[in-house]
């Protein structure tokens, strides 16, 4: 007790002279240029929560059109990429991998066995339905995207089991190919 | 006469020293050769886990099956209660064996999944409004994948059909009014042969990815993979590679794709299968599909799998 008043004591007798005080601002003012620096980089990106812009693409999709979409997507592209460039941790890792196997395969690495999956069994279906969206003909590529997911995920039917993101994707490109 | 022998011998010597030394130089020095250029172009095998043989191909697999007692046990009192029917019992071994013979699939495999499945029910599912329905317990998303993406994976798919049925019987539904029609699931040779089509292309696509990345594989194993990506999809046998090559490094991920006893203690081990669903599902769902994954791996295993492969005893102990 006595130990840890002569210590505060001792400090506060420290910050009080020209040094400790300068000291002080020294450090407060690094910290602060560190924490701008590091949310700058991030703050194109880091704008709102993952989850927001990525379950925001349907409501893109329907209220802003197909351009608002591209928009969005480009603007989800580039922060997946920066999350996985640079994870925080692994869940934020694993949510981020989720994102980019549905919506951005390659961004993925070479070393992630779902790449050549998702590389082969829907990302060739989002492109052709994205170059002609709301026609027969992209509600036919759909149907075959649908199926390839469930079938790569096969979850139990009756539970509704696909996983989150496999579920958003379908309703994102569901709205992007209705006639 | 021995000054003539002497002086004969010394010519026939000197022809010898003539006409075959340079000869065998030359032999030697290209032998030599061809052997260095052999060694150099003869591609460099996996280390540790050599490809098998033709010859001692599906020798992980039991001839006889199913090989484990609890399947035994149950498809005596199947039998007994006349639950499978005899003639129903033999048209699934009919089509199964033929369609294993032509698909290059080991028979115990097809056969010990298909009675995980629905218990051989070829009628499971026929009387409710099951999602899932027939021998192989197949999705209106199986049925997608056979009706209209039959050569995705293999052209033999196609080969198999007309083969089997003299024409396409596509497509293929759960007929529930026409059990019997070719086109129905409910119908056996109909059944046995989609299943192991579907099968067949989760093997494709486990092989291809595997292959594209120059990863050795033991094709048995492979076939156990293929197993589990048909009852809980290929993403989570991938999610699967990802976790065991991350976490544990890609020599121990060689000789999960190779050694039978690792796979098997892996697959056993539900704190790795759960983590690695838990990348693809919440909690919730993560740990039963996780535990549901183990028991189906492990019933196929152990009813597949040759016996003397399962026992921990040697070889001594069990014989004779």
């Amino acid at each position: 007790m006595k130990l840890q008043n002569l210590n505060l004591k001792q400090l506060h007798l420290f910050i009080s002279t020209p040094q400790g005080v300068t000291i002080l601002f020294l450090f407060v003012s690094a910290f602060a240029f560190t924490l701008l620096y590091r949310s700058s980089t991030l703050s194109q990106f880091k704008g709102q929560p993952l989850s927001t812009s990525y379950l925001t693409l349907l409501k893109s999709v329907n209220e802003g059109g197909y351009s608002k979409f591209q928009q969005d997507k480009s603007e989800l592209k580039k922060y997946i990429s920066t999350i996985l460039n640079d994870p925080r941790n692994e869940d934020e890792e694993t949510h981020a991998s989720n994102i980019a196997l549905y919506f951005f395969p390659e961004l993925l690495s070479d070393s992630n066995f779902e790449k050549s999956a998702a590389l082969e069994l829907w990302a060739p279906f989002e492109i052709a339905i994205e170059k002609s969206p709301r026609t027969p003909e992209a509600r036919m590529l759909f149907e075959i995207m649908k199926s390839n997911i469930w079938n790569y995920e096969n979850p139990k039917m009756k539970n509704a089991g696909l996983s989150p993101h496999a579920q958003e994707t379908l309703k994102v490109y569901h709205e992007l190919s209705s006639p | 006469m021995f000054t003539a022998f002497r002086k004969n011998s010394k010519g026939l010597s000197q022809r010898l020293r003539q006409i075959f030394l340079p000869s065998l130089s030359v032999l030697l020095i290209s032998s030599g050769l061809t052997a260095l250029i052999w060694t150099v172009l003869t591609p460099i095998q996996p280390k540790n886990y050599p490809p098998e043989t033709k010859n001692d191909k599906h020798s992980l697999f039991s001839t006889n099956y199913p090989a484990n007692s609890n399947f035994q046990r149950e498809l005596v009192e199947l039998k007994n209660k006349n639950e499978l029917k005899p003639n129903d019992e033999l048209e699934i071994q009919r089509s199964l064996l033929a369609t294993t013979d032509y698909l290059d699939i080991p028979p115990s495999v097809l056969w010990c999944l298909l009675f995980q499945e629905s218990r051989l029910n070829h009628l499971e599912g026929i009387e409710s409004e099951k999602s899932s329905s027939g021998l192989g317990q197949f999705s209106r998303f199986s049925f997608f994948e056979i009706n209209y993406q039959l050569e995705r994976y293999s052209p033999n798919n196609l080969n198999l059909l007309y083969l089997t049925f003299g024409r396409d019987i596509r497509p293929i539904e759960a007929k529930r009014k026409d059990p019997l029609s070719p086109s129905s699931y409910y119908s056996i040779p109909t059944a046995v042969t989609s299943s192991a089509i579907f099968l067949n292309n989760r093997y494709y696509q486990l092989s291809r990815i595997l292959d594209k990345r120059s990863i050795a594989y033991n094709p048995e194993i492979l076939w156990m993979f293929a197993a589990m990506a048909y009852n809980k999809g290929s993403r989570s046998v991938l999610s699967l590679w990802n976790t065991i090559h991350r976490k544990r490094g890609t020599e121990k991920f060689n000789q999960f794709l190779n050694d039978y006893e690792y796979f098997k203690n892996t697959i056993n081990d539900s704190s790795i299968l759960t983590k690695s669903l838990i990348k693809i599902w919440d909690k919730t769902k993560a740990i039963p599909y996780a535990n549901e994954l183990r028991i189906h791996t492990r019933n196929i295993s152990s009813c597949a799998i040759s016996p003397l492969l399962q026992t921990t005893r040697s070889l001594t102990e069990v014989g004779p």
